[in-house]
């Protein structure tokens, strides 16, 4: 009973709270000479924002000004021409960033093979366990990941013209496998790779799908290099708290 | 070592005590030159222009329609699962995270870089219940480990040389002094690392938020961002209610206004979108999305005609190209907000127009501020208006008032501003020894001007004067 009044009395104060800001934002509003222009402005209609980052002519193509953009951005990466030799660029990535000392696992999405046929099978080959978490609630998961050095992921999408990549998290596609680890290793199939951030809003809006795309996850994240930061004197850090190496594998949709 | 400046000092000592420090004004001049460089190369190779025109249409267009976007992203965050909670003042938004805390049992919080939570000193209010808090940006970590505040909206440790931070990390974590800022970063990374784990709540401002779809965006470059809003078992972001957007299309127009704008970046390594809790059978992300809409004035600020500096994203260009910032630095400024944009909210935020009626002077009005402004916000005229303001509520000091009122006299009437002006061109050539340097102290009662600027003397001969012996005619305009 007593929890229950104390509860209403709080929701009460919230929505006065609600009620009076909203309140005066429209009698602010109200006033006919609002001191800003322009008074009236439209909306910026679909298809109406600017390109930011645009390809250039002299790009030779979007892998190579993706390749060029993240290493810019102090990343990396390798174009492969078929698909063996993006399993063969992975592995041989993977196996420069395991040091002997650590543990010889990678935290990944889950079916890696779905991104590179075979992929964890060469894995399994090597010695190297891909850790799938369901979850990552227990405190022991936890622990035992912090020493796993190199996250595996594949992108929702990806785009040229900044480097950049977007991850969405689903189930089986944990946010922490590049977040976590001191390395991340992305895959890129060509058909994920546009030339920038406009077209997929572009895209998306045309089919009516566009925000569904942004908010049915609970989470999508544009990684743009390693983890980096200018705070001390504007000199570069690099892996402050999210990974201190970002490598890209790009690659053609199947062979 | 501690910034010398006492924030809670008044304005002028503030300013005395920032000009005192020899190195501070050089340390802000080649940081800030810096961020200007990295900006304009940022911007040259796009349409700046259109980018700004752009910005300022859609922005203008939130402003209009905020009561409404705010509703429709209300419902949208918790269709997504999360829940809004409105906060009229400081007060009321500390006591609502202060209650999720608890409701949670939450004893460490981790927090992202923001600043809607120092504007209401959240840190303050939750150590007092006994909940650390621990700030996880590289630079509010070093300004935590000072106990400082931010002195720059987007580089909070600007102020600070390298040797400070080492003999910090020697003094607060016990690490051996180095001048390498790997160094000191990989430090953090594994203090911090251990926070971010065992915290049960994290904490982050908005920089932006889309009406459509209910989702938060944080953007940062070190991934502390990411980490606050995936690790613990809560998520509560902060933000003013002036941080919405319409669309996505418009969110990531603002993100690469922003990026170019703060730091010359074209991107920032990362973008974090967030809409709502984790979903069923995500692996990771919070249990639990909270979002406080914050009000603090915003809401006056809009009806007292001040509603143009809600455009503000909070880049802080026009901290880099303002001569007074560079000065004085964000501590001078005394609040959460400095540069200009700061010495236009800071007064107008909440309660603080009584501590703040100087900082609307703390400006030469010289208009870089407005022509670096992503928003094309003007803010020398809306320092002007405060100015204004401040006056016509009679706040400013007696002397100053009645000196004004005897310089509106004199200068409305020709012949005794022609007379005055003979009289003062003589004695300031007198009292500069008839040289052109600026004097330091003018003879009472004239020496309030002095205490705080230097006085150029004046020209040999007036403007009139000249034209007259020039042309042979009696001047331009009668």
């Amino acid at each position: 009973m007593v929890d229950q009044a104390i509860r209403d009395a709080g929701t009460r104060k919230v929505s006065q709270a609600r009620q009076r800001i909203l309140d005066r934002l429209r009698q602010g509003l109200a006033n006919p000479k609002l001191p800003w222009p322009p008074a009236d402005a439209p909306p910026l209609t679909p298809g109406e924002h600017m390109h930011v980052a645009t390809l250039r002519a002299e790009d030779a193509g979007l892998e190579q000004r993706f390749a060029a953009e993240l290493e810019k951005l102090h990343g990396t990466s390798d174009i492969a021409d078929s698909m063996v030799a993006a399993r063969m660029f992975t592995v041989r990535k993977i196996l420069e960033w395991l040091d002997d000392t650590g543990p010889r696992r990678v935290l990944a999405w889950s079916e890696l093979n779905s991104w590179i046929p075979g992929l964890e099978e060469s894995l399994f080959d090597r010695d190297v366990e891909v850790v799938v978490p369901e979850s990552l609630d227990n405190p022991d998961t936890r622990g035992d990941l912090q020493e796993v050095r190199v996250g595996v992921t594949g992108v929702e999408v990806a785009f040229a013209a900044t480097g950049s990549v977007l991850l969405k998290s689903t189930p089986g596609q944990s946010r922490s496998a590049s977040l976590l680890p001191l390395n991340h290793i992305a895959l890129i199939p060509g058909t994920l790779l546009l030339p920038n951030v406009e077209t997929w809003l572009e895209q998306h809006q045309q089919d009516g799908s566009l925000g569904h795309a942004i908010r049915n996850s609970a989470n999508l994240t544009l990684v743009s290099g390693p983890s980096k930061s200018a705070d001390i004197e504007s000199k570069l850090t690099l892996g402050v708290h999210g990974p201190k190496e970002l490598h890209a594998v790009l690659y053609p949709a199947a062979d | 070592m501690r910034s010398r400046i006492d924030i809670e000092a008044p304005f002028k000592t503030r300013v005395k005590q920032a000009v005192a420090d020899p190195q501070l004004a050089d340390t802000l001049t080649r940081a800030t030159l810096h961020l200007k460089e990295q900006k304009r190369l940022s911007l040259e190779e796009l349409e700046a222009q259109r980018l700004r025109d752009q910005m300022r249409q859609m922005k203008a267009h939130t402003l209009r329609n905020l009561p409404e976007l705010l509703e429709q992203f209300e419902r949208n965050v918790a269709m997504n699962g999360g829940q809004v909670h409105w906060a009229e003042d400081a007060d009321e938004a500390n006591r609502i995270i202060g209650e999720l805390a608890e409701r949670h049992d939450v004893r460490k919080v981790v927090k992202s870089k923001s600043m809607a939570t120092e504007e209401i000193h959240l840190n303050h209010h939750l150590e007092a219940k006994g909940i650390t808090c621990v700030e996880t940006d590289l630079g509010e970590y070093i300004i935590q480990l000072a106990a400082e505040i931010p002195s720059h909206i987007v580089a909070p440790v600007i102020h600070k040389r390298i040797d400070e931070i080492s003999d910090l990390f020697a003094d607060k974590l016990s690490m051996p002094r180095t001048l390498d800022p790997q160094a000191l970063c990989a430090r953090a990374r594994v203090e911090l690392r251990q926070e971010f784990l065992s915290a049960d709540m994290g904490i982050s401002g908005c920089n932006f938020a889309i009406a459509d779809t209910g989702t938060v965006c944080i953007v940062t470059n070190e991934g502390n961002g990411r980490m606050v809003s995936t690790l613990p078992r809560v998520y509560v972001a902060v933000m003013g209610i002036e941080k919405l957007v319409p669309t996505p299309q418009d969110a990531f127009l603002q993100y690469q206004s922003l990026t170019r704008s703060a730091t010359g970046q074209r991107v920032t390594v990362y973008l974090s979108m967030t809409s709502g809790p984790r979903r069923l059978e995500d692996v990771d992300g919070p249990e639990e999305f909270h979002v406080v809409l914050m009000d603090n004035g915003r809401s006056r600020m809009l009806a007292d005609g001040y509603g143009e500096s809600l455009m503000c994203i909070r880049c802080g260009a026009c901290l880099n190209v303002c001569p007074v910032y560079r000065q004085i630095s964000g501590h001078g400024y005394g609040n959460t907000y400095s540069g200009p944009i700061g010495a236009v909210i800071s007064p107008l935020l909440s309660e603080e127009m009584a501590r703040n009626k100087d900082l609307p002077y703390a400006s030469t009005l010289c208009g870089a501020c407005r022509d670096a402004c992503p928003v094309q916000i003007d803010l020398p005229k809306l320092l002007l208006n405060l100015r204004h303001d401040l006056v016509s509520g009679r706040n400013m000091p007696g002397a100053e008032r009645r000196a004004m009122q005897g310089f509106a006299g004199v200068a409305s009437r020709p012949a005794a501003y022609q007379s005055a002006a003979r009289v003062a061109r003589t004695g300031t050539r007198l009292l500069s020894g008839f040289g052109d340097r600026n004097l330091r102290r003018l003879p009472p009662p004239l020496h309030h001007w002095t205490r705080h600027r230097d006085f150029p003397p004046m020209a040999k001969q007036s403007f009139r004067e000249w034209w007259t012996k020039r042309s042979g005619t009696q001047g331009p305009a009668k």
